[in-house]
């Protein structure tokens, strides 16, 4: 199956969705949390998750929540921890985190990534576009959390239309990547320049690559990231076809095999500059594109290990 | 055990707080790692295998010895695509080619296969209570099984002859339960398998590096530090030695690329996991000398520098014994090797005990100069 909608072009764009990975440290950072600063407050706080390219095969890579990701990071990162921004909703009660309108508040991380694109926030920072979201219910009686995570992506009004896609290596020699991944910096950058450099390179579309950090594995789609840089593309520049590199790695090094070269076309958008507008949005993890998400199934962690009674009862 | 653990803990916890870090190297002399050097190999394992990072952990649990930002090493989202106990059955089903060394005059010698028998030994192995960092055997106290006292004149007598273990019948591994291995499920096509973050800290009571095993199952949630076992080679994980037949030398079907006046160390860890044969290749591609180093325990603990949760860890109280014994090999070769090179040896005979977990060392490298 994995090649079996390879054939064939030009077909419609499909991505392969990143995962969360959450450690026990940041559900037990974020019961202390609870405790100590946020109380019944449920407002949206600050998070940073970690984004890092696929690494080994032939698994993707994952995103990645850590007991530290309750505080600002305390540096710019490295290759294999790329902060990204996000918010979560720590909900009181059960019933308040299934009543939450996911949809809604899917749109609502949708339109801030839309204003940042717009704004030329995403000009400085890629990274903002891979913006996620969390919403959970700590249920600190029970040593237990529900949660879910959204990747948001916006939805173009048009379909993006994938014209072709093939390793790297069948495009470029392994001198080139070596010499065009020493410019790739944290998420998503254009090939031998920074993203924000790009109008130097303006007019000359076909002789740019534009790169990003790939989490994914599969050998007939991108990650899900090129979707909101593609938004971006779009958006913010303009631009109706472009060629794209999905930068892989294997153990740290550049995976050409495995990397990818493809091409794609998406009619202009409209109504987007419309500062009132709500962009259309997919992204919460476990749910099908198109699908509703009133069957979501949160996904639950046991902190029982954490509960120093249980530990007690343990020992005896 | 609870209570002898926590014991343990508290005494070891103590030693560690009254107790300065090592400083001075005897890393030649007794296989241990002083934290500068623990650095050291850090960095140079860091640029050697990109997946690893330095972590700073959690404030709280800050090491003041360590810099703030170089605390412990890390990997993540390492697969493991299937498990221990598969990785064994196979080999014992392909029926294990013998492949010894040859007197070290380079020749190879195949002989029998490994499923006619399997004689166990239970030997008593130095538990983590009776270790003595105080003296200097103590750090020593390997088991009879690694060269007893003629390692300093014959190496190559090192290898102890099959017939002399005797068959105990408690073989732990024809009991287990079914190994699952990594399916993909055909709706969405990604493969669904288990994956691990695995870290390194420095271990300031044993002077080493030690491993610590954090999994995700194939939905992507915490594993349960118990079920990491099923990850880890059945005898480590027993917590008992087993020890298999003696055998298990596959050569290595990659080409090594030697360099005049360099050694290689390599590793294969196969069937138990027990077993880890080092080889040395000279210049001339010719095999010098085999050995074989037996079991680490696995535990579950606190992390030295994580708030939450219990871990997997390899126990380090042989690790400076293994150590040792890499080296003296090595120095008995006239290669000194070098120290910032630690972490790679200690990673290939952690593999040893985590087969399956696909975690980056390079697979061959200069240890260092040979010293003539």
């Amino acid at each position: 199956m994995a090649d079996a909608g390879a054939a064939g072009f030009p077909r419609e764009l499909q991505v392969q969705a990143i995962e969360c990975l959450a450690d026990v440290g940041f559900w037990d950072a974020l019961r202390r949390h609870k405790l100590d600063v946020l109380g019944t407050d449920d407002s949206p706080i600050p998070i940073t998750g970690y984004y890092t390219p696929r690494q080994f095969r032939p698994l993707p890579s994952f995103f990645n929540l850590r007991s530290g990701s309750l505080v600002p990071p305390h540096n710019a990162g490295d290759r294999n921890n790329c902060p990204i921004a996000g918010s979560l909703v720590n909900t009181n009660n059960m019933r308040g985190f299934q009543n939450l309108d996911r949809d809604q508040v899917l749109k609502a991380e949708a339109k801030k990534i839309l204003h940042d694109i717009m704004s030329g926030r995403v000009d400085e920072d890629p990274a903002l576009l891979l913006r996620f979201f969390v919403i959970s219910f700590a249920d600190l009686k029970n040593w237990k959390v529900y949660y879910n995570v959204a990747f948001p992506s916006l939805v173009l009004n048009s379909r993006i239309t994938l014209l072709s896609l093939q390793p790297a290596s069948r495009v470029l020699t392994k001198e080139e990547v070596m010499f065009l991944c020493t410019y790739i910096t944290s998420d998503s950058s254009a090939s031998v320049r920074q993203l924000k450099d790009w109008k130097t390179c303006q007019g000359n579309y076909q002789s740019l690559l534009f790169g990003f950090y790939d989490h994914g594995c599969r050998s007939d789609r991108p990650g899900g990231a090129i979707i909101n840089y593609i938004a971006f593309l779009s958006i913010r520049w303009k631009i109706e076809k472009v060629r794209f590199f999905c930068y892989r790695e294997f153990k740290g090094k550049p995976d050409l095999e495995q990397s990818l070269i493809g091409e794609a076309s998406f009619p202009p958008p409209y109504d987007w500059d419309d500062p009132e507008h709500v962009p259309d949005a997919i992204g919460w993890e476990g749910v099908e594109p198109g699908k509703g998400t009133e069957e979501m199934k949160p996904k639950e962690i046991d902190l029982q290990s954490m509960n120093p009674a249980s530990q007690d009862e343990e020992k005896q | 055990m609870q209570v002898k653990q926590k014991v343990y803990e508290l005494y070891k916890g103590t030693v560690e707080r009254v107790t300065g870090p090592r400083t001075v190297s005897a890393f030649l002399e007794k296989g241990v790692l002083s934290v500068p050097e623990f650095i050291l190999a850090g960095d140079n394992l860091v640029a050697k295998c990109p997946t690893w990072s330095w972590e700073a952990g959690d404030p709280s649990k800050r090491k003041p010895y360590l810099p703030a930002d170089k605390q412990f090493l890390v990997t993540r989202n390492v697969p493991c695509l299937r498990r221990a106990t598969s990785l064994e059955e196979e080999y014992d089903a392909a029926g294990a080619e013998v492949v010894l060394d040859d007197d070290g005059e380079g020749g190879w010698v195949a002989t029998h296969g490994v499923q006619a028998s399997k004689p166990d030994e239970e030997e008593d192995i130095p538990s983590m209570d009776t270790l003595d960092i105080g003296k200097s055997d103590g750090i020593k106290s390997i088991p009879t099984y690694f060269s007893g006292g003629k390692k300093e004149e014959d190496e190559e007598e090192d290898i102890p002859d099959m017939d002399t273990y005797e068959d105990t019948g408690d073989n732990m591994v024809a009991t287990e339960p079914p190994y699952f291995v990594a399916e993909e499920p055909e709706d969405d096509n990604i493969l669904r398998t288990r994956t691990y973050d695995v870290s390194i800290t420095y271990d300031k009571y044993y002077q080493t590096p030690r491993v610590w095993l954090t999994g995700y199952d194939e939905l992507r949630m915490p594993l349960k530090p118990e079920l990491v076992f099923e990850d880890i080679s059945q005898d480590h994980a027993r917590k008992t030695v087993n020890i298999f037949p003696f055998i298990l030398l596959i050569l290595l079907t990659y080409q090594m690329e030697c360099v005049d006046n360099f050694y290689h160390i390599n590793s294969q860890y196969f069937n138990t996991g027990n077993v880890l044969i080092i080889e040395l290749y000279d210049q001339n591609k010719r095999t010098i000398q085999c050995h074989r180093l037996v079991d680490h325990r696995v535990t579950i603990e606190d992390h030295p520098h994580l708030l939450a949760g219990k871990h997997a860890s390899v126990h380090p109280c042989k690790h400076a014994a293994v150590m040792k014994k890499i080296v003296d090999v090595l120095v008995s070769r006239g290669v000194e090797p070098e120290v910032d090179k630690y972490l790679f040896i200690f990673l290939k005979f952690i593999a040893s005990v985590i087969p399956t977990i696909e975690y980056d060392y390079t697979m061959d490298f200069d240890l260092g100069s040979t010293s003539s």
